[in-house]
């Protein structure tokens, strides 16, 4: 306990708290809208029936675009565990199942953060997710994801 | 290729494209385009053809009128051929089969905020080599977000994964439950590839809970007949998008051509239950049908039970399937038939999976889904027999893009 608390301990420490809210910070996923989008905020069980097909307009009525990210990427499993809380195959399972029967049409793909955005600052009525670090003013936050 | 089914070619790629002219600039933002593969090898250890397109019925009864028919089916047995090749479409046999093997193409427009047109080509083997069909091809109205109304040719709704059938990678199996599936008429005959027609479709949301009502009407054509003023409910209550149970019935009057009088305008009705499920890593299936088409020879009982695990990238999964086909008629003619099945499964990379699978198919009365039976158009009249217990072997190569 002593040597923890002597100067190379202390500086150890801060270091490892640091790194871990560093770690924790780029783990985030904002969920973003177009600023148009006339709601401030949303809970997870809106975004997950958005996601799955189940919500296809805003609560204003007006038409939902909805944008996913590439398979394997960092964010989309982050917020496919975190909010939709399925794994990317059960997810992808989901939709092929949908599409290749005609009942539904899954998110449009987008390769990145910086694709996901560039689409939403531009679309009306879209809504994306992207690695919280990388949000600028183009877009809403919604609803942020640790 | 028949004259109806250029039209609905025609009519679905015409739809796909007139929605596109209106707008070039933002064709690429409008339209979806998604697609499968499966390839396929099946074995048994019986000469006789299992679950192919022979129709025994048609080919003992009546070889003057249907001599492709009853030549194909003549593959089986190793009695006869076409030009000396025995078909692969007549089904699987010791010889092997590809014949399950297929390329799908899901192309879908929207054309504004209520119309869609949806379409999904098939290319699968034929008698005479790969040939490319629409699976199905719709319009698609949402006149809100709960309630669609759906015209074209239209997946039929019977049977828990009927609906995407064609895609290898959305199920577990080799391929769906064969003695439920089977589009062989000397199967259950409980559901088909599609009907053309329209469809009310509603979708709703509670909770945990989404569920869907689908009625629909039309017809349904297949190679001698139809299935005419065909009408069908479909209700379908999932939890949770893990546990689904699905309700169908359906009832049409069969029409033959040229006409055959035990069955010509008879009722073919179907009722069907089934759950599923996939909770966290269990996967489960149970189905069950009963057939009626107007004949206590034709009338059935199908059902069969699929239960696996999945261990990360893996998925182990036992079969059982039973089929009973005929009552109140003479054991001579009645079919009984049940398969047992493993089958491992392993998703390899995004999107991309392989299974292997063992069956074993055991016939207890008459022949099942095995072309056999005696020829005529041999002249003989030679029996052709299967045995009592039959090896399969499966596997397949699957891919979502």
């Amino acid at each position: 306990m002593k040597m923890l608390l002597n100067k190379s301990g202390i500086h150890l420490l801060v270091l490892i708290t640091s790194l871990l809210w560093m770690h924790q910070t780029l783990a985030d996923v904002a969920v973003i809208a177009n600023k148009s989008t006339t709601i401030g905020s949303i809970d997870k069980d809106t975004v997950k029936s958005i996601y799955l097909g189940k919500l296809k307009s805003w609560p204003d009525g007006s038409s939902l675009d909805v944008v996913d990210q590439s398979p394997g990427s960092k964010a989309r499993r982050l917020f496919l565990k975190k909010v939709v809380r399925k794994k990317e195959l059960k997810f992808d399972s989901y939709w092929s199942r949908k599409a290749f029967s005609g009942k539904g049409t899954p998110p449009r793909n987008m390769d990145n953060d910086a694709d996901v955005k560039a689409w939403v600052s531009k679309t009306k009525g879209s809504i994306g997710f992207i690695d919280a670090s990388t949000v600028d003013d183009s877009v809403k936050v919604l609803m942020l994801v640790k | 290729m028949s004259a109806t089914k250029k039209i609905l070619l025609s009519a679905a790629i015409s739809g796909v494209l007139i929605s596109q002219s209106a707008s070039a600039a933002n064709w690429t933002e409008r339209l979806t385009i998604r697609g499968f593969a499966s390839a396929v090898y099946q074995q048994t250890d019986e000469s006789v053809f299992f679950n192919g397109d022979c129709d025994r019925t048609i080919g003992q009864t009546d070889p003057i009128n249907f001599p492709m028919v009853a030549d194909r089916c003549a593959g089986a047995g190793d009695i006869g051929t076409v030009n000396g090749v025995v078909p692969d479409s007549g089904g699987i046999n010791k010889d092997g089969s590809f014949r399950r093997t297929r390329i799908g193409l899901n192309i879908n427009a929207n054309v504004n905020e209520m119309a869609t047109v949806q379409t999904q080509f098939l290319v699968l083997e034929e008698e005479d080599g790969y040939k490319m069909h629409l699976d199905w091809g719709f319009i698609n109205l949402a006149l809100d977000d709960e309630n669609t109304l759906r015209a074209g040719k239209i997946k039929m709704p019977v049977g828990l994964v009927n609906e995407y059938q064609s895609v290898g990678f959305a199920f577990p199996w080799i391929e769906a439950p064969q003695l439920f599936y089977t589009q062989d008429f000397n199967g259950p005959n409980v559901t088909r590839e599609s009907y053309r027609g329209l469809s009310y479709l509603w979708q709703g949301y509670t909770g945990d809970w989404a569920l869907s009502s689908d009625l629909y009407w039309g017809q349904i054509a297949l190679e001698g007949m139809s299935l005419n003023k065909m009408l069908g409910y479909t209700f379908k209550a999932e939890w949770d998008e893990s546990v689904y149970v699905q309700l169908s019935t359906y009832s049409g009057k069969m029409i033959y051509e040229p006409r055959m009088d035990l069955m010509f305008n008879k009722t073919h009705r179907v009722k069907t239950i089934g759950i599923g499920g996939d909770l966290d890593s269990f996967l489960f299936y149970g189905e069950w049908a009963n057939v009626t088409m107007g004949m206590d020879m034709q009338e059935s009982t199908t059902w069969y039970v699929s239960g696996g695990y999945q261990f990360d990238d893996y998925t182990l999964l036992l079969t059982h399937q039973n089929m009973d086909k005929g009552v109140n008629v003479p054991d001579a003619m009645k079919n009984a038939q049940t398969i047992d099945s493993i089958t491992l499964r392993y998703d390899f990379a995004y999107n991309t999976a392989v299974k292997f699978e063992l069956s074993q198919i055991n016939t207890d009365l008459g022949y099942g889904l095995f072309a056999a039976g005696t020829w005529v158009n041999t002249g003989n009249g030679v029996d052709i027999q299967p045995s009592d217990s039959v090896n399969m072997f499966g596997m397949a190569l699957e891919l979502s893009f």
